[in-house]
């Protein structure tokens, strides 16, 4: 599959530094911005692009954002956390997620007590003092819906528009200058059906509020993003998605003196290491399994932030930065939309399949389309949609060369601090269905929505025996604020 | 060849695991099954947000919610696990004036049941509220030191206790008939085989209007879908549990856990099983929480859904074996309070299957109560509407 990780929609004029707080944070290698939930671990940005959600910090205002969605000047106002919270976060080591479900203390008073005491001890943040900007909920009517605008969602778009239908283009990028029903910087949040065989409806983030769609067909053209490695220290500062790695080149963010490592398939090493050479990087080392058996990297060393890489056959490598290029099918949407989630055994992504409860059709890299001929391809499949309603399965991508057993300690779930051996536990103990295991662990149930740790969490269930799922995909797809959903001009 | 059960429970959710653990601690020779057609607290057990309300508005249900809070008590220590109940408290909220009147009639209904309240009106509520700052100025609270207890944590404990008795819980198994001979239950037909039982418990809430038509029994109860909405962990930034019903009925809370969990309910919403959450709720809770604690405006949701609340027409549960059909028993019409009462209707259910005796306090919600006005309908509306005001004279409904 020729072409991932291009940012074929991206505006490029204007690039030449830093256009983020996390990029500029990262030009001056300060890689660990925050620390997670309840083990207290070092975090840093590994997407760049707002959906995995580690690079959360504190602004002295009190107010909490992505580091990857604030304006690079804003390295002043990032807040301090308090130093004591890693006491925690050691001892969370020792308490199971379930650990309340034993009597610490006995159930009364004592135990209120400790509830006060563990409450006021996660790695939560505070909430903020409210801040009031007008926000406005719009809305609009298109029977067919193109989410994404990159190159496959703005030829899906001209496909349509060729055969006289009526449809809505909507993506994070800047609309194309001039465009007419193109909807830019807009990020799709949850597909909703109606009643009764009523329409769907569909809610965006958009700049200064939200936007409704009232809708009834859907393409998405959403791609795909790389995944979290399944090896232990996945979560340290530094490791990065091959996707983030180009974003930062492009900005001049990759300071010149770290050293890079690439854990990707082999065309892509190649494509990465001549990306970085054209703005003088350069690649210190690449690891590229193709066969079961080839060396790969089991293991993420490093304290504060990554030092290096443990492969299997024992050597390491030392490393700064170590750039992930394996692909997952952006699925949110999909099983949104009433697709259910398949799992092709060890490493294998999660990949979309069976039936949409609406009328839907995936193009561009989800679809197995390289940037090369991408537009001809999507043409081609919204020309036999609109003509047979044949919508082919979204591809299986390669999957990610994996360590032979999961290590104890390795973090599934970044968000909630979830490692393999409560899960593990979670399933000896019988809560062997994705539904159960969730509900015990919160795995799962953090803010990026699953996006890092729901093949881990696949493999660890068929692993066991039990069936691979995914728990049901709800919106919202991304979390937002609150303050942005409520309209404040009515 | 058929498998052989003394009791069948359908629905695995806190209904029918309670009652599955109480009929076994009477009497552990027994062998009971409770299937499931999904996941064990797939309907509106895990749907839930685990509040442990007494502050009822009928004098029936207040109580027996003060009697379900006693259970819900002690019940970590029956269960052998913590089922996370801690008193947060429960605050009702009104911006009406005229809201103050139905309440004074509420607090002495439920002084005289010995449940004490704290009542503020004016700043003073902002002040014991602080969340509720800058937000809409409110003109009364009435506050009980009410629980909470964790959905899940609660069904897992009961689950830990079940695998010491008799019970077998089966999961994806759904039950496709109910075989009747000779005028009473006989068995229940499953995608998985025949179970031979003389008493069938239909647990399945917002199903069980369908399921009990399928053995032919009639109920007046209609499921109706509630929704709620949960943000990303913050540090404990309230304790007391907010609820206010007009102008229309929402309610918010921070979990242990540091999530905040708010719910609105639409005026509108038809009946009907519709698990399916929608925009519409989510913006329209996220514009009642601005309007009223615009403090927590920050905080960002990560997550949204809908379950269904089983309504009777009076606003009380329907409990207890069906005069009409021997062996079938009802245990269903949570009104929305399936988790604060399931507990100890189910201890009192069972005393009731194994004496044949029912117990007073299951006399208000005993199944058959509909059976001389069977054209009885739910009809949803003002949350007040269904109650008449306790200081007129009568409380609760009729």
């Amino acid at each position: 599959m020729a072409g991932p990780h291009e940012q074929t929609g991206r505006d490029q004029a204007g690039q030449g530094g830093p256009q983020t707080l996390a990029a500029a944070l990262f030009q001056t290698e300060t890689f660990a911005l925050g620390r997670s939930f309840r083990l207290q671990r070092p975090r840093g940005a590994f997407c760049h692009r707002g959906w995995c959600q580690q690079c959360k910090v504190v602004l002295s205002d009190g107010t909490t954002a992505l580091a990857c969605t604030l304006p690079p000047d804003a390295a002043g106002r990032v807040a301090q956390l308090p130093r004591w919270h890693k006491g925690f976060g050691l001892l969370a080591r020792f308490l199971p997620p379930w650990f309340h479900e034993r009597f610490l203390l006995p159930v009364g008073w004592a135990q209120q007590v400790f509830h006060r005491i563990v409450r006021n001890a996660t790695g939560a943040l505070p909430i903020s003092a409210p801040t009031s900007t007008e926000v406005r909920a719009t809305r609009a009517v298109s029977r067919t819906v193109v989410v994404g605008n990159g190159a496959a969602g703005r030829s899906a778009a001209a496909a349509l528009a060729a055969a006289g239908e009526e449809c809505l283009l909507l993506g994070t990028h800047p609309a194309a200058p001039g465009a007419t029903g193109e909807h830019g910087e807009a990020t799709v949040l949850g597909l909703y059906p109606g009643q009764e065989g009523a329409g769907w409806t569909m809610l965006c983030a958009v700049p200064g509020g939200s936007l409704l769609v009232a809708f009834e067909r859907l393409v998405i053209a959403t791609g795909a993003y790389d995944r979290l490695p399944a090896i232990p220290g996945n979560d340290l500062p530094g490791i990065i998605a091959a996707d983030a790695f180009l974003d930062l080149l492009d900005q001049d963010a990759v300071p010149a003196g770290v050293r890079i490592g690439l854990f990707a398939p082999a065309e892509t090493v190649a494509r990465l290491t001549s990306r970085a050479g054209a703005r003088g990087r350069k690649i210190a080392w690449a690891c590229a399994p193709t066969a079961v058996a080839d060396r790969r990297p089991i293991r993420a060393q490093g304290q504060r932030r990554l030092t290096g890489v443990t492969f299997s056959d024992g050597t390491r490598e030392a490393c700064d930065v170590l750039v992930v290029a394996y692909r997952q099918t952006a699925y949110e949407l999909m099983l949104q939309a009433g697709m259910t989630a398949a799992y092709d055994g060890d490493g294998a992504p999660v990949r979309a399949t069976g039936e949409a409860r609406l009328p839907l059709l995936v193009v561009g890299e989800a679809a197995g389309d390289g940037l090369e001929g991408m537009e001809d391809a999507t043409r081609a499949r919204v020309r036999d949609w609109l003509a047979t309603g044949a919508a082919p399965a979204p591809v299986a991508v390669m999957p990610m060369p994996q360590p032979e057993t999961l290590d104890d300690d390795l973090i599934v779930c970044p968000c909630e601090d979830v490692t393999v051996r409560e899960v593990r536990q979670a399933v000896a103990d019988g809560f062997d269905n994705i539904e159960h295991l969730k509900r015990r662990t919160g795995a799962a149930t953090g803010p990026c929505q699953g996006k890092l740790c729901h093949s881990m969490l696949m493999r660890c269930l068929s692993e066991a025996g039990a069936p691979a799922g995914v728990p049901t995909m709800r919106p919202l797809a991304r979390p937002v604020k609150l303050k942005t959903l409520a309209d404040t001009t009515k | 060849m058929s498998e052989t059960a003394d009791i069948v429970i359908v629905g695995a959710g806190i209904s029918g695991l309670a009652t599955a653990y109480e009929l076994s601690q009477r009497n552990g020779d027994r062998r009971i099954l409770v299937l499931d057609r999904r996941h064990a607290g797939s309907g509106a057990t895990s749907r839930n947000i685990g509040r442990v309300r007494t502050s009822q508005f009928g004098q029936e249900i207040a109580r027996f919610a003060k009697n379900a809070f006693a259970k819900h008590a002690r019940l970590s220590r029956q269960l052998g696990r913590n089922t996370l109940f801690w008193t947060p408290g429960y605050a009702l909220v009104f911006y009406d004036q005229s809201e103050l009147e139905i309440i004074d009639g509420v607090r002495s209904m439920l002084s005289g049941l010995g449940q004490k309240t704290e009542f503020h009106t004016g700043r003073e509520v902002v002040r014991r509220l602080p969340v509720l700052q800058g937000g809409e100025d409110p003109v009364g609270t009435l506050i009980r030191p009410d629980a909470s207890v964790h959905h899940d944590t609660l069904l897992n404990a009961y689950k830990h206790a079940l695998r010491a008795c008799n019970v077998q819980i089966r999961e994806h198994v759904e039950v496709t008939g109910v075989d009747v001979s000779g005028g009473r239950v006989s068995g229940v037909r499953t995608a998985a085989g025949d179970i031979r039982c003389e008493t069938v418990i239909n647990c399945t809430g917002g199903w069980s209007r369908s399921f009990s038509e399928m053995a032919g029994v009639t109920s007046p109860n209609a499921p109706i879908r509630r929704e709620a909405i949960v943000t990303e962990s913050a540090r404990p930034y309230m304790d007391t549990m907010i609820t206010f019903y007009r102008p229309i009925e929402g309610w918010f809370h921070q979990t242990l856990r540091g999530e905040t969990v708010i719910g609105v309910t639409d005026p509108d919403e038809p009946l009907g099983l519709n698990h399916d959450a929608s925009a519409e709720h989510l913006m329209r809770a996220a514009s009642l929480i601005m309007a009223k604690a615009p403090k927590v405006g920050e905080l960002r949701v990560v997550r949204q859904w809908a379950g269904v609340y089983d309504m009777t027409p009076d606003r009380k549960p329907l409990i207890g074996p069906v005069a009409t059909l021997p062996g079938f028993v009802q245990f269903n019409g949570d009104n929305g309070r399936g988790v604060a009462l399931a507990p100890y209707v189910a201890e009192l259910l069972a005393e009731w299957l194994d004496t044949g005796r029912r117990p007073e306090l299951l006399a208000p919600f005993d199944a058959n109560r509909f059976a001389d006005r069977p054209d009885e309908q739910v009809v949803m509306g003002d949350y007040y509407a269904a109650y008449k005001t306790p200081a007129a004279g009568k409380a609760g409904v009729r």
